[in-house]
């Protein structure tokens, strides 16, 4: 008997009802392939799980709150109205009041753009930017989790072990962290060194970037980038454990947690170094 | 407004989480993801009049994100004629270590989806909705759902590297 891949997809999925679940379950009986067959495409769901259900976990932005709030949407373009609309207990009406703010995509990212463009800014004068909607606030929202659950084990050990620490409100690595940021190279990293080198890129405000793993209780995930003679920490956050994937599929190094393969998104220039790329970026001393 | 005004918001708060995953499997960017969420709650607020009482307020989200998540591609389309943007994922995919190319190259190979089948793939597969569900928010037939998950998910297999089976 033969059975369509929509029948076995649909089987697969948990769509069919129990007669036609017996039709299909006779033919798989009969035909070890199309076992295999909804096996895969059951594996393909369990990809795209393992792909975005991290986003489940990462911490919603402040704006996002405040929008379903109908409160401030972080932009300059409402700022006016969302003054009055913040109020919770003067709801009433607000929608209506919100109705004369346009609202589409172009308004929130030329904001934002702005935004960023000015968070450069900052950032070239060696400032600490404070808006919303920048990578770098974004960053620090990702590295404030994560000090709250699991950076704090690294930071408060004792002083010598510390692998980051902080230096004028920002977060640097430190012992061996700092040591494999500076030496090692992807390519040639031992697989079980404590440190793991992920990528290496010039970010858009010219700085050498470079993500990596930690080995502790956890390991953990993140992004620094080479400013004057230390690596700043950008993102720091719990990488998604490998054993929890259905499938029992666990990744060598433990995968990128999705708030440095964010930020990676976000600060890459171009695209990221190959090895003689990276080579010749320690040659130069990340400069 | 209405009382179940402020229950409305407290439950889009807490839905904001899967919002935010079904939008990053449209969109490429997560600044993206993320700004279509914002703009679909503010459009949602904007137009509570309209969510029927028995709707369920996920389907109901998962439509509006749908439409301003086309809304902005045809848009965008329009732009790119002038500007053709880099194909980011791509690039960190090609040289990142094992693990992120793994999730990458699943965000890059949904990207290759046609529109329908990609909101179909993410309907179903990320947000775990049933054919049923999915074609009450994408307002096609239930067999137009089918077709377009098993051609999407053809695709999707095709893509990343043939039918290998498990991870």
């Amino acid at each position: 008997m033969s059975i369509p891949d929509e029948t076995l997809m649909a089987y697969a999925d948990g769509e069919l009802d129990a007669a036609q679940r017996a039709e299909v379950e006779a033919a798989i009986a009969a035909n070890p392939r199309l076992a295999e067959r909804v096996e895969q495409h059951r594996a393909l769901r369990r990809k795209l799980n393992a792909a975005f259900d991290p986003v489940l976990q990462d911490t919603v932005p402040h704006a996002l709150i405040a929008a379903a709030h109908g409160s401030s949407s972080g932009n300059a373009g409402a700022t006016a109205k969302s003054g009055v609309a913040s109020d919770r207990g003067a709801t009433a009406g607000a929608a209506a009041e919100r109705g004369a703010t346009v609202t589409d995509l172009r308004r929130v990212r030329a904001a934002r753009a702005a935004e960023a463009k000015e968070a450069a800014a900052f950032a070239r004068r060696g400032e600490t930017p404070r808006r919303a909607w920048t990578w770098f606030e974004w960053g620090a929202v990702a590295a404030s989790v994560a000090l709250g659950a699991t950076l704090a084990h690294l930071a408060l050990r004792s002083p010598e072990t510390s692998r980051i620490g902080t230096q004028d409100g920002h977060l640097v690595a430190q012992a061996d962290l700092a040591q494999a940021l500076s030496t090692q190279l992807a390519v040639d990293q031992p697989v079980d060194a404590p440190v793991q080198i992920g990528l290496s890129f010039k970010s858009k405000a010219g700085d050498t970037c470079r993500t990596f793993t930690v080995k502790d209780q956890n390991v953990l995930g993140g992004l620094a980038c080479r400013q004057g003679s230390e690596w700043r920490v950008q993102v720091l956050a719990n990488a998604p454990p490998g054993t929890s994937s259905p499938g029992g599929y666990k990744p060598a190094g433990g995968s990128m947690p999705t708030a440095v393969v964010s930020a990676v998104e976000q600060q890459i220039e171009e695209g990221p170094l190959d090895a003689a790329g990276e080579a010749a970026a320690r040659a130069r001393g990340w400069k | 407004m209405r009382p179940a005004t402020e229950a409305i918001r407290d439950q889009l708060v807490a839905l904001l989480p899967r919002l935010r995953r079904f939008a990053r499997a449209l969109s490429r960017d997560a600044h993206d993801a993320d700004d279509l969420v914002q703009v679909s709650v503010e459009r949602a607020l904007l137009h509570l009049d309209q969510l029927r009482p028995e709707a369920r307020l996920d389907s109901w989200m998962f439509g509006i994100v749908r439409n301003a998540w086309i809304d902005e591609t045809r848009s965008r389309k329009r732009r790119d004629n002038l500007l053709a943007p880099e194909e980011l994922g791509e690039q960190v995919a090609d040289s990142s270590s094992e693990a992120p190319i793994q999730r990458l190259s699943i965000e890059a190979a949904l990207q290759r989806l046609p529109e329908e089948q990609r909101l179909v793939v993410a309907l179903v597969l990320v947000e775990g909705l049933a054919y049923k569900e999915a074609a009450a928010v994408l307002e096609v037939p239930i067999g137009t759902v089918t077709s377009r998950l098993a051609r999407g998910r053809a695709t999707l297999e095709a893509l990343l590297g043939g039918r290998e089976g498990g991870v």
